[in-house]
């Protein structure tokens, strides 16, 4: 599932949570909260009834009853089914082992360090009808609460129009109350009308342990008729789901050596809020591939140019393009690919490059120290790596650690620097990597081993090396041992005083 | 306002309890689709290769894939098959079970076991749908073979069996004890079919049927991985013993090309991937070869194929494959249908769409445009010409004809 990253960049994309409400004939009346900077409430706002409106009744309908409940089926694969609270330690199964056959699945109990999935306990819109260009607001409540909430989106699909017409709501912890969640999210004007189904939404917590929840499993999400959680669009005659066309494309040169600039000007035309942005990749025979932003004219709407260069390892020969993207103002999107694209199949151009400076060797891993085998839990533990390239050199290495039952996965990146010594003999080391590697207090104790390093060069080659197929990183481990003085609690006992703490103080740290 | 008044008045405002949304809607198929053309499968497997997998790596790539090579030139294969997602895999398999673009992880649409139960009806264990394990995250619930939907429900769907909840060695519960927890009550079993499912697995348990065969490049020695094995090797059982008409399998394994990013697990990485599509290619083939080499099964199966998803156009540095949205081979993947009404060595450039694979499986097990609510169309050109069927027409997203 990579819905958290695609979330994630809508999310930064947007910046909603502190832009003003737009004003609208429904929002309106909400203007004072809509002001209030939601973040400092401590209270959640209650929900707004569904107005005694014929047209609005009729947007907000659900086509049909639905039929079941998570309840029904098979067993589930863990208790843990829809974020419950009220699992023991020998009940709940954090997520990266419930896929297991039963019998192999961990428990909470059986490990050291924090390992429980924040659990979504509440989940409702405040504004249950917006006009297009205007707000909504949902409130959600996590559960423990945390010292530092993470933000999150959840995201609302049109009923009529699927995904197509997505609205994202950005949830930020209130700061009184750290339970509480308050997300808002903005109706585009170009959104069609129509109610919004809740789909899913991945509830992340300091620790970096993240739980997806969706409606069809956590109640929370659902109305009290079963069907999703939703607001209403009301009626836009605005409405813009058609995406950007391709007028034409063309690159300006017919030849290029590695390292010059190729131009190329791309024509798009869109029905109503006009072409945007534009992405063009670039690929060689070989596979590789070079994106080229393609930049929006101001003066002469709908042309887009770029200018971009094929980097200096790279192979030569004939490069095509493979695809092109083009958005729009209402964020529809053409996504083009030359197989299907008659426009984009002649888009090409040629590279001169010397055979010999291509660059297809990935860096060779030489020599991985880890200088001690065993530390207090609270230590960093210095890690080197000797490695080289035959041509475009080292560029990036990293080590990964897995925790002693796989709960834990911890990524050391290691940088080439050298120390701040005015020496002569101090010359550059560009084959030497040094990183720490270091755990948390809700990490598992115990032996950690080397699950991956991993190399690259300044071409972009790649080495993966994985110990279950390569000896030379197999078997190095470094054991982290439990601090006698701030001896690590079982989970389950972290836990209770966390929840102590908060039910004393309204959401107090959980470590 | 209570539950029930609540949709007596989404009724009222709908027109009827069960119509459509008034624009994420079914426009009719091929209406000119012929009833009975007179096809000639009986039975089905279809084989979605879950969590995504690249034409690339497959249908593009002989030498890792040469079974996937050999059932070409026996069937017909598409090779521009376009999903518009690419990165959630609760709506993909969804959409592509359904035949139409989803917002839910469990369809609240008809999927195409439903829609081939209400047509041909037939004994529950007619129908099956065999998966490696439970997902994690949201989806510990193997519920993908049935809707939401009202008109059809769990009464149509599927034995539903997951290889590691069920077939391991040191297995404790005893058959009954297992149909009990795994197989649906609702799913309509008179007690003598109940009594065979418990047989048959009392037989895989005992002989260890469940075991899959060795193949030139190994599965990968975990759960998931040895699951879509299983999956494979079970498909023959069930085919022996029962004859059904359809056998959905969904593999898992292939998110091992995640890495370490922690689904399904840290250790796995590009090259296990890589690993399990070779190990599961000769899988495939064997059970394809099985069912050629029985007279029976060889005149009236047939056997369809398609990724959820492909898979990103780069691995990136440490080793990820992931599935992300604008890859080319995340976009764009590869159907291969074989069987004794799909054309032989026939291969279609032309662009078709995930959301077609429900209607066409459909229509080839009964012989009807039964598929009413998706947006998808019958892939009519995949089939003989002696049943001289109309055009192949693609439709967007919502349905309307491109």
């Amino acid at each position: 599932m990579r819905a958290l990253t695609l979330w994630a960049a809508c999310f930064v994309a947007s910046g909603l949570w502190a832009q003003e409400a737009t004003k609208s004939p429904v929002t309106d009346k909400t203007e004072k909260t809509d002001k209030t900077d939601a973040a400092t409430e401590s209270s959640a706002p209650e929900s707004r009834p569904l107005p005694d409106d014929p047209r609005i009744r009729e947007l907000a309908s659900f086509p049909f009853e639905l039929v079941g409940d998570p309840g029904q089926g098979t067993e589930p694969a863990s208790a843990d089914v829809v974020g419950l609270t009220d699992l023991t330690p020998d009940e709940y199964v954090p997520e990266v082992f419930q896929y297991r056959r039963p019998d192999r699945q961990i428990h909470e109990s059986g490990l050291s360090g924090e390992h429980r999935h924040p659990a979504l306990t509440e989940f409702r819109v405040i504004d249950r009808v917006v006009t297009p260009g205007s707000y909504v607001r949902v409130v959600a409540r996590v559960s423990p609460a945390f010292q530092e909430g993470k933000a999150f989106p959840a995201e609302f699909w049109s009923q009529d129009y699927g995904r197509a017409a997505v609205v994202y709501v950005n949830f930020k912890p209130s700061k009184k109350d750290k339970t509480l969640y308050l997300g808002r999210g903005q109706v585009g004007r170009h959104h069609p009308g129509g109610r919004y189904n809740v789909g899913s939404t991945m509830v992340p917590d300091e620790h970096g342990h993240k739980k997806a929840y969706s409606h069809d499993f956590n109640p929370k999400m659902r109305e009290p008729d079963g069907t999703p959680s939703y607001f209403v669009v009301t009626d836009n005659p605005e409405m813009d789901l058609t995406p950007p066309e391709l007028a034409g494309i063309q690159v300006a040169e017919k030849r290029v050596g590695i390292g010059e600039t190729v131009h190329v000007e791309m024509t798009a035309t869109d029905n109503l809020s006009g072409p945007t942005q534009a992405q063009a990749v670039f690929v060689s025979q070989e596979g590789r591939s070079v994106r080229a932003d393609l930049i929006g004219s101001a003066t002469s709407p709908g042309k887009f140019f770029g200018a971009f260069s094929i980097p200096e390892w790279y192979d030569g020969g004939r490069w095509e393009i493979q695809k092109l993207v083009i958005y729009d103002g209402a964020g529809n999107q053409a996504l083009l690919f030359a197989p299907t694209t008659p426009l984009l199949k002649a888009v090409a151009f040629e590279v001169e490059q010397d055979p010999a400076k291509v660059d297809r060797t990935p860096p060779r891993l030489l020599a991985l120290e880890i200088s001690m085998k065993e530390a207090p839990a609270g230590e960093s533990v210095p890690i080197a790596v000797l490695a080289e390239d035959d041509r475009s050199g080292v560029d990036k290495v990293y080590v990964s650690f897995q925790s002693p039952n796989g709960a834990d996965l911890i990524r050391v990146e290691l940088r080439s620097e050298n120390p701040p010594l005015n020496r002569p003999s101090l010359v550059p080391q560009p084959n030497v990597f040094r990183g720490t590697l270091a755990i948390k207090p809700w990490n598992e104790r115990g032996t950690y081993r080397v699950s991956r390093v991993n190399l690259a060069d300044r071409a972009n080659n790649y080495r993966n090396l994985n110990p279950v197929r390569d000896e030379s990183v197999a078997g190095i481990t470094v054991t982290f041992l439990a601090d006698p003085e701030t001896k690590e609690p079982s989970a389950r006992a972290q836990r209770e005083r966390s929840e102590s703490r908060s039910e004393r103080g309204g959401g107090a740290p959980r470590n | 306002m209570n539950r029930r008044e609540f949709m007596k008045a989404a009724a009222a405002a709908a027109g009827a309890s069960t119509a459509l949304p008034s624009r994420l809607t079914a426009f009719s198929t091929q209406a000119t689709l012929p009833q009975s053309p007179g096809f000639k499968t009986k039975h089905c497997v279809a084989i979605i290769y879950g969590n995504g997998c690249r034409k690339k790596d497959t249908v593009e790539n002989p030498e890792l894939a040469p079974h996937m090579a050999r059932m070409m030139k026996e069937g017909t294969v598409f090779t521009e098959d376009f999903g518009e997602t690419a990165n959630l895999h609760g709506y993909m398999y969804t959409e592509m079970l359904t035949g139409r673009e989803t917002v839910s992880e469990h369809s609240h649409y008809p999927t195409w076991t439903e829609y081939v139960r209400k047509v041909a009806g037939g004994p529950a264990t007619d129908y099956w749908m065999l998966q490696g394990s439970s997902y994690y995250r949201s989806w510990v619930f193997d519920r993908k073979h049935w809707s939401a939907h009202p008109d059809y429900g769990i009464e149509f769907g599927a034995n539903s069996i997951t290889m590691n909840k069920v077939f391991f060695d040191g297995q404790s519960r005893s058959p009954h004890e297992l149909v009990l927890a795994n197989v649906e009550k609702a799913l309509g079993h008179k007690d003598r079919e109940r009594a065979d499912v418990e047989g048959w697995m009392a037989d895989v348990l005992s002989r260890k049927v469940y075991v899959p065969a060795s193949t030139k490049t190994p599965l990968v020695d975990r759960e998931v991985p040895i699951g879509d094995g299983q999956c494979f090797e079970l498909a023959k059982s069930i085919l022996k013993e029962f004859k059904p008409r359809l056998i959905t399998i969904q593999m898992l394994a292939l998110d091992d090309a995640h890495a370490d990013g922690g689904f399904w697990d840290y250790d796995t990485d590009f090259e296990q991937y890589l690993q399990h599509v070779a190990a599961t290619d000769e899988l495939i083939g064997n059970l394809w070869s099985f069912i050629q080499k029985d007279p029976y099964l060889r005149e009236t199966t047939s056997l369809v194929l398609r990724p959820e998803c492909g898979r990103d156009d780069e691995v990136n540095v440490f080793g990820q494959l992931h599935h992300s949205q604008g890859n080319y081979y995340a976009h764009h993947v590869w159907t291969l249908g074989v069987g004794p009404d799909f054309k032989k060595g026939a291969l279609f450039a032309e662009k078709v769409n995930r959301r077609d694979m429900c209607p066409t499986l459909v229509y080839l097990l009964t012989g009807v445009d039964a598929a009413r609510f998706a947006t998808g169309s019958v892939r009519t050109q995949m089939f003989k010409d002696e049943y001289k069927l109309p055009p192949y027409q693609q439709r967007d997203r919502l349905g309307r004809p491109v």
